[in-house]
């Protein structure tokens, strides 16, 4: 075998290019024309009530079936080849949705697009984080990136909202369904462009059964995993339960038919809003997380609290939007806890999860609901929100020293797992003096990062003497790294 | 343990250099195989230095990570 490794193409990269292709797919694939209108044509090819209802449960049977395998299938192959997938789901579904004359087609149609839902789910924020990762070394600009990929998102729903609700006025709501598909096949076509993270397949590979095995000894087995995955699902769960229910306070306080609509935009913006509001908050300060465990609590309690048409609404945009920025939150705590070889599969638990608890939580809602008015029913929401803020603020606390090699705390408070991310700084000699001071006290105490330190020495000695074997980085006239993809 | 610079060990390393993400790859090589400079190799790669750092730690630690079966004393790590 050749110690010969030729370095890669001799353009320098930047992660914000690097991004723009995945932007452009995801904001095509939520550019989706037919949302807007879809209720109206079910009814043209005679839906009734009872038929939505089996439909909703087709669907909501296919996500949390398929979630959690085709998130450990995107940590094993490829995640760029399940978002061509996602995308070819969705155009089979609006092709199918759009073709319909009944109800059996359209059913199956809507199960095509739970495929699309849970090839999707967990899937761009590994993408996403690993990228992140890839280009800068650490995940500190995830947030921010995160955050602008929902905003194009939000953008795209907000967008395609208005768009086919006049062209379905113009022309038939069916037309809706055949006029997306060419937007989602150019999505495919940008997720080939895109280059996609290898970290996940950096480390050395693993049995199914063992990946599998993996992955849910990743989720329950590890307390910090446990305690971030829970906060995510109950951040998931209650934010489908505002979308879902928060309607019924409006019609419970007869709010005109026409405050509807922008009630819906303005909710729906809350997402794009998040991302916005997360890339520009710091939300490392803990006055700043503090505040946002606050707020959702709050705002959920004075929907049990006011009779207020606009301070239902207000509360709501509220509760909304701290919800989506904490879902960010969530989900970078979780990506920080979790190897990238399992990214993908933890992250599609959380929604299967949020799915698991979805469903009862919705059940006893609606028969609260139904019996004490659902201003009463308000204290479901405020319970979660709390039981989320409670989480919030425990992820702080429990946020630094964890110790990865020695178990028992040092008696400098210094974990061995920051000592593993300074060293490079320390052979620099770029640490300040009292953390130097800290690190080289430490290094003396303990025996796991003392072997840790000698064997960086090892590898960096072993790679000067492959040095000459290494192929140097080739200049302007770029040889191209056949592991990568055309860009 | 092996020697850092035998046949075993540079198989290894150069398997594990290949699986490496580009970037991490062009930082790695240039800093430690060819000794380039600090500066130079974040200007080039357009990264700043701290980014820069941040990658090399992470290649390194990923290296060593493959490595470690030849570099422990004894048994596996």
């Amino acid at each position: 075998m050749s110690t010969a490794v030729a370095a890669s193409a001799a353009v320098p990269r930047t992660l914000a290019r690097r991004l723009v292709p995945l932007q452009v797919a995801v904001g095509l694939q939520g550019f989706i024309l037919w949302v807007p209108v879809e209720k109206l044509f079910m009814t043209q090819i005679g839906f009734t009530p009872r038929s939505v209802g089996i439909m909703a449960a087709a669907y909501a049977a296919v996500v949390p079936l398929l979630e959690m395998p085709s998130g450990i299938l995107a940590d094993r192959w490829s995640r760029n080849q399940i978002m061509v997938c996602s995308s070819v789901a969705l155009l089979a579904s609006s092709l199918l949705g759009g073709l319909s004359t009944n109800v059996p087609t359209y059913i199956a149609a809507a199960m095509i697009l739970g495929v699309y839902f849970a090839l999707n789910s967990g899937t761009i924020d590994s993408i996403v984080y690993d990228v992140v990762l890839e280009e800068t070394g650490s995940s500190d600009q995830y947030e921010v990136w995160i955050g602008r990929v929902r905003m194009v998102e939000s953008g795209a729903f907000v967008a395609s909202a208005l768009v086919g609700g006049a062209l379905a006025g113009w022309t038939s709501a069916r037309l809706t369904y055949f006029a997306s598909l060419p937007l989602v096949a150019i999505a495919v076509a940008a997720f080939l462009r895109f280059d996609e993270p290898r970290l996940h397949r950096a480390a050395e590979p693993v049995a199914l059964r063992r990946h599998v095995a993996l992955t849910y000894r990743t989720m329950i087995r590890e307390p910090g995993v446990r305690q971030v995955m829970l906060l995510a699902a109950l951040v998931g769960l209650l934010s489908q339960a505002v979308f879902e229910f928060g309607p019924l306070w409006l019609v419970a306080l007869a709010a005109p038919a026409a405050l509807f609509g922008p009630y819906w935009a303005a909710l729906v913006s809350t997402l794009g809003a998040g991302g916005y509001l997360t890339s520009k908050l710091n939300l490392d300060r803990r006055a700043a997380l503090s505040l946002l465990a606050l707020a959702a609590p709050a705002a959920a309690l004075a929907l049990t609290q006011t009779r207020a048409l606009a301070a239902v609404i207000a509360a709501q945009v509220v509760l909304a939007l701290s919800l989506a920025i904490i879902s960010i939150r969530a989900g970078k705590l979780l990506h920080d806890g979790v190897p990238s070889n399992l990214r993908a599969g933890v992250s599609s638990g959380v929604g299967t999860l949020s799915w698991m608890l979805f469903l009862p939580f919705s059940l006893v809602f609606g028969w609260f609901a139904r019996a004490h008015g659902v201003q009463r029913a308000g204290w479901f929401l405020t319970a979660t929100a709390l039981l989320i803020a409670l989480l919030l603020i425990a992820s702080v606390l429990r946020r630094h020293p964890r110790p990865v090699a020695a178990s028992a705390a040092q008696p400098d408070e210094f974990a061995c797992k920051e000592l593993v991310e300074l060293v490079t700084d320390y052979l620099d000699g770029v640490l300040p003096p009292e953390l130097k001071d800290t690190f080289q006290t430490h290094l003396a105490s303990c025996d796991g990062c003392a072997e840790y330190v000698r064997q960086i020495g090892l590898t960096i000695r072993a790679l000067k003497e492959a040095g000459l074997h290494l192929a140097p980085r080739p200049q302007a006239s770029a040889s191209r790294d056949p592991d990568r993809p055309d860009r | 343990m092996a020697d850092p610079a035998g046949p075993d060990v540079r198989d290894t390393l150069a398997a594990a250099i290949a699986e490496l993400p580009a970037t991490w790859r062009e930082v790695i090589i240039a800093r430690d195989a060819h000794d380039r400079d600090t500066v130079e190799v974040s200007e080039r790669l357009g990264l700043t230095l701290r980014e820069q750092r941040a990658i090399l730690n992470r290649a390194r630690a990923r290296l060593q990570e493959r490595l470690a079966r030849h570099l422990t004393p004894g048994a596996d790590r």
